[in-house]
């Protein structure tokens, strides 16, 4: 028993700036995030026998967290008691974060068209900056379907900013209808 | 198509918290006070009582069921046990429920898939198990796995499975009587399809093919990536494996291939081999080129370097 709580501290202390970014990337409010956050780590105490050790257990957590954040957007999320500086904390990260002229921009339309899981694919690349094997741990899956399943988010994400008359050149990237 | 890079240069600036950056410490008060709840409101959580975590832990608690059903043959029943759990035992699979998961033991892996889908069926919950034949190093693994849901609570829990003797002890096939195990959430609703790796009986086409040169596979540590073939049919030989082919059509670095079939007398062996697949006992498939090609088409360029996985 020891060691778990031994083990758990030291992951929870390791995890948590990761866990909590990744919250905060993904929920609308500070509320959610603290409760995506606070979810997440009472799952993984529950199950820190099934946690792995080492760098693995933060892949392991976000796969956990992947879940809970589904659930949430489902509205099944477990309202927890607040924790008032949690929230305050989680708030802080969210003054000064990208305002409503990225959120609305043609680029964050086309993402927001995309199917949940192909957003999820394409954030863990660019915001937690995985790579496919890391993904592949997190998500529980082979690293032949990240790869497969990564091709085709890309794919779609490429149609929907084309789409949404969005140019990608190698060098820049140029709205369209938009002078420079 | 955009690469990585430009993902990450589009999608950047979205990021709330910017891409490499930390979210909170742990050291804050919210942190602390969230460790001390999650630790103190259950320091010894109701389902951890139980064997749940883990397949060894979880083996043990299965260790009853494999016993009974190694002198006995039980026929299908419905069993309650103290906690108002349903179980399901027969002569082709124990189902038992763990607390909030089922643990389901397969007595008899050359039933018909029926028997399965009555025992799931029995504890309320809509699974379809094939288990099919495969090579050894993919027995008692997950071949495919298919859940249709609407509104599930999957809360980080998942589908595992392994393999366990009489004792519950870990076990790979092939030792004695070493059996199939699958553990699940029981989450009512959905469908679930999981097509689980057994052991083949000689001569058995597998169900789909395995890497040959892994460990436990016919050509287990073999060299056969940008080979000749006429160097990996040696190899092969001195085993005693029989070769099949099929001929590689790539569809460039990145997008895949197709195999079409094609006889060994035209294969030519100064072709190229770019996979070894175990089809059955002592049978492999070398999947080649007539072309030399500078990548290997059937790994993803990220996966592959000279031409070879990386381990």
């Amino acid at each position: 028993m020891d060691d778990d709580r031994e083990a758990f501290e030291a992951v929870y202390r390791a995890a948590y700036p990761a866990i909590t970014a990744y919250a905060a990337r993904r929920c609308d409010s500070p509320q959610d995030a603290a409760d995506v956050v606070a979810e997440t780590f009472a799952i993984a105490w529950r199950r820190v026998r099934d946690m792995p050790a080492g760098d693995e257990a933060t892949l392991w957590l976000y796969g956990v967290a992947r879940n809970v954040l589904a659930n949430h957007r489902r509205g099944e999320g477990l309202r927890r008691a607040r924790n008032v500086a949690l929230d305050t904390e989680m708030a802080s990260l969210y003054a000064g974060a990208p305002d409503g002229t990225a959120e609305m921009s043609a680029i964050g339309q086309a993402f927001r068209s995309l199917s949940e899981d192909d957003r999820e694919l394409l954030s863990l690349v660019a915001w937690e900056g995985l790579d496919r094997e890391e993904i592949a741990t997190a998500l529980g899956v082979s690293r032949n379907a990240v790869r497969i399943r990564l091709y085709r988010a890309r794919r779609r994400f490429s149609q929907a900013l084309a789409q949404a008359g969005v140019h990608t050149t190698e060098s820049r990237l140029i709205p369209a209808g938009r002078s420079l | 198509m955009i690469n990585d890079d430009r993902t990450t240069t589009l999608l950047g600036p979205l990021a709330r918290v910017a891409p490499g950056a930390r979210g909170l410490d742990a050291s804050t008060p919210g942190a602390g006070e969230l460790l001390d709840s999650i630790m103190t409101a259950a320091p010894v959580p109701a389902a951890a009582r139980r064997p749940r975590y883990g397949l060894r832990r979880l083996a043990v608690g299965l260790a009853a069921a494999a016993v009974l059903a190694g002198g006995i043959v039980v026929g299908p029943s419905l069993l309650e046990d103290g906690g108002g759990a349903t179980s399901y035992a027969s002569s082709e699979i124990d189902v038992r429920r763990e607390g909030d998961e089922y643990v389901a033991l397969i007595k008899d892996p050359y039933a018909d898939a029926g028997k399965y889908q009555k025992a799931f069926e029995a504890v309320g919950m809509n699974v379809e198990l094939l288990v099919v034949p495969v090579s050894p190093s993919r027995a008692g693994k997950v071949v495919e796995f298919g859940r249709e849901t609407t509104g599930d609570h999957e809360n980080g829990r998942e589908w595992t499975t392994g393999m366990v003797d009489a004792q519950g002890r870990d076990c790979r096939a092939g030792q004695g009587d070493c059996r199939l195990l699958l553990r699940f959430p029981a989450i009512e609703g959905g469908k679930t399809v999981v097509k689980l790796g057994r052991e083949a009986r000689p001569g058995e086409t597998y169900d789909s093919p395995g890497r040959a040169v892994k460990e436990g596979e016919d050509l287990a540590g073999a060299d056969v990536y940008a080979r000749k073939v006429s160097d990996v049919v040696a190899q092969a030989r001195e085993r005693g494996v029989s070769v099949e082919y099929g001929l590689l059509i790539p569809h460039g670095p990145d997008k895949g291939y197709h195999v079409d079939p094609i006889t060994p007398d035209r294969v030519g062996g100064d072709w190229t081999v770019w996979e070894a697949e175990s089809v059955k006992d002592g049978t492999v498939r070398l999947l080649v080129t007539r072309e030399r090609l500078d990548y290997n088409p059937v790994y993803g360029m990220d996966l592959q370097e000279n031409g070879r996985p990386k381990p």
